[in-house]
């Protein structure tokens, strides 16, 4: 006689009689204190002793979990964003070789500022970088979709800069998230979970940016360029500096210059260099300048709102902004500046139907200031600034 | 299509969640009463339970609320307003590849005159005001 090995099954029926066992024991069954209870607060115990002793761990893990969902999604709106743009590309530039490769490479682009430890001469330096970058990138493009009009190719440079900006963004969301869990630096992930909110925001506006710019629809920021467009609308227009264009009309016996970025591509124009073209076209004898623009509102105003204000309505790195200025102050000729509200995510998605109408408030406006700031023969300027893609002149 | 079958999805899940919290609120009840009866394990039992589902239910129904939301923020029209500027005649249409403003779309039909674009703009399903 030997004994054998218990079979599978029955080591299976075994265990599971075991844990029947030990259920029927836990089992609420009324009574005194059993096995149920002393569990509950030994475990009830052991996490007020993990808070007291391991809370900044487990708030860590937690947020690595939570940062590690906002990577990944990161990353598909990157994807998404960069499969958009090759596609655009393709359908509408139609390309003879893979344009994957050097789409990658635009991608990858970086852009150095000027030193700044002497400061003085660092505007014109920024200026001429911005402007070698701006040409360089239109020419990858226009390589890129070689089949492209001159408005597509603006078009598909702002969808490709989008793309960029995402793939930036990911990046630096992914380095801060790796260095967090490498480094198990609380403050470090602290941080990043702080400002993740802001940055999915921001993450999604711009997958709504190349959207919009992959079909031409205006956006947001496109609010001062619509005003101009309406002032500039059936009058006679010429190129004034790199891709502006100016048109000159009336408003109560005021001779008025609208300006705004050469459209319906996707542009922004140098509107500091035409301002100062006109200036001196017209030897510092212009009454006054008023800027229409987009900008940032608080949270909890309403879009679409106007508020007038003084000085140069112009945002990105400065440049322009600081030419305004100069010859302002130069020719002591006021700046006025008239500002449609909204938010980031506004300001580059499809823009809303407050701000288009807002347009229409907005030229009343300056037939206001134009009646109570001037007289009747003076010279004014109107300059629509933002990204005029999808708004012709 | 897409957007509908994940619409469906988050409905469907809401109401689970709901009946998932329902029953965690009986739970919770139950547990208050077997407390007061001096059944301690069925407390703890209904106790845990009821928390764990109630946690699990609202987390579940924040998210589906966050999705839902999303995904009326996707159901964005933009649309583009034609304007005949001879005779004021409006249509108001989906916008369609390659329109800007002021672009030029054919005749009018009502006086032979000039149809341009007027504006584009994305039009966002109505929201219920706020008492």
């Amino acid at each position: 006689m030997f004994i054998t090995a218990p079979s599978r099954s029955a080591r299976l029926i075994e265990d599971t009689s075991l844990i029947f066992d030990v259920a029927l024991q836990l089992a609420p069954t009324g009574g005194g204190n059993t096995l149920l209870s002393t569990l509950m607060n030994l475990v009830i115990f052991g996490m007020i002793f993990a808070s007291f002793f391991f809370g900044q761990q487990i708030q860590s893990r937690i947020a690595i979990l939570q940062l590690d969902g906002a990577v990944r999604k990161l990353e598909f709106i990157k994807s998404d964003a960069r499969a958009l743009a090759l596609r655009t590309i393709k359908e509408i530039g139609k390309p003879k070789d893979d344009p994957s490769p050097a789409l990658s490479g635009l991608l990858e682009q970086f852009f150095i500022n000027p030193v700044d430890m002497d400061p003085a001469g660092i505007i014109g330096k920024l200026d001429y970088l911005l402007d070698v970058r701006d040409l360089k990138f239109k020419a990858d493009v226009k390589k890129l979709a070689p089949e492209a009009t001159d408005a597509q190719v603006n078009n598909l440079e702002n969808l490709v800069e989008a793309s960029w900006a995402l793939n930036l963004l990911y990046k630096v969301v992914r380095h801060f998230y790796l260095l967090g869990k490498k480094t198990s630096s609380f403050y470090v992930i602290l941080q990043l979970q702080m400002l993740l909110p802001m940055i999915m925001q921001e993450a999604e506006a711009y997958a709504g940016a190349a959207k919009a710019f992959a079909r031409g629809q205006p956006v947001g920021d496109g609010a001062g360029a619509l005003v101009a467009s309406k002032l500039m609308r059936d009058h006679e227009k010429r190129e004034v500096d790199k891709d502006v264009m100016v048109a000159e009309t009336a408003i109560e016996g005021r001779r008025v210059i609208a300006l705004k970025a050469k459209g319906p591509g996707g542009n922004v124009g140098k509107p500091g260099d035409a301002i100062r073209t006109l200036i001196e076209e017209n030897a510092g004898k212009v009454a006054m300048v008023v800027m229409v623009d987009a900008a940032l509102k608080f949270e909890g105003e309403k879009t679409g709102e106007i508020t007038e204000g003084i000085g140069a309505a112009i945002g990105g790195i400065g440049t322009e902004r600081f030419k305004i200025e100069a010859e302002a102050t130069k020719y002591k000729i006021p700046v006025y500046a008239i500002i449609v509200k909204e938010s980031i995510q506004e300001a580059i998605t499809p823009m809303k139907k407050e701000i288009a109408e807002a347009a229409n408030g907005v030229v009343e406006r300056i037939k206001t200031l134009v009646q109570e700031r001037t007289k009747e023969g003076d010279l004014v300027i109107v300059a629509g600034i933002g990204n005029t893609v999808g708004i012709a002149q | 299509m897409e957007a509908k079958r994940g619409g469906v999805y988050s409905y469907l899940m809401v109401i689970f969640s709901v009946i998932i919290l329902a029953w965690a609120v009986w739970a919770m009840y139950n547990a208050f009463n077997f407390q007061q009866q001096g059944n301690t394990e069925s407390f703890y039992f209904y106790a845990a339970a009821s928390s764990v589902a109630i946690v699990l239910a609202v987390s579940s129904i924040m998210q589906m609320r966050r999705r839902i939301l999303l995904l009326q923020s996707l159901a964005v029209k933009v649309l583009s307003v034609i304007l005949c500027a001879n005779c004021g005649f409006k249509v108001v249409r989906a916008f369609a590849e390659g329109d800007f403003v002021y672009k030029e779309v054919g005749e009018c039909q009502q006086c032979k005159g000039t149809m341009r674009v007027d504006s584009i703009y994305l039009e966002e399903p109505s929201k219920k005001a706020r008492p």
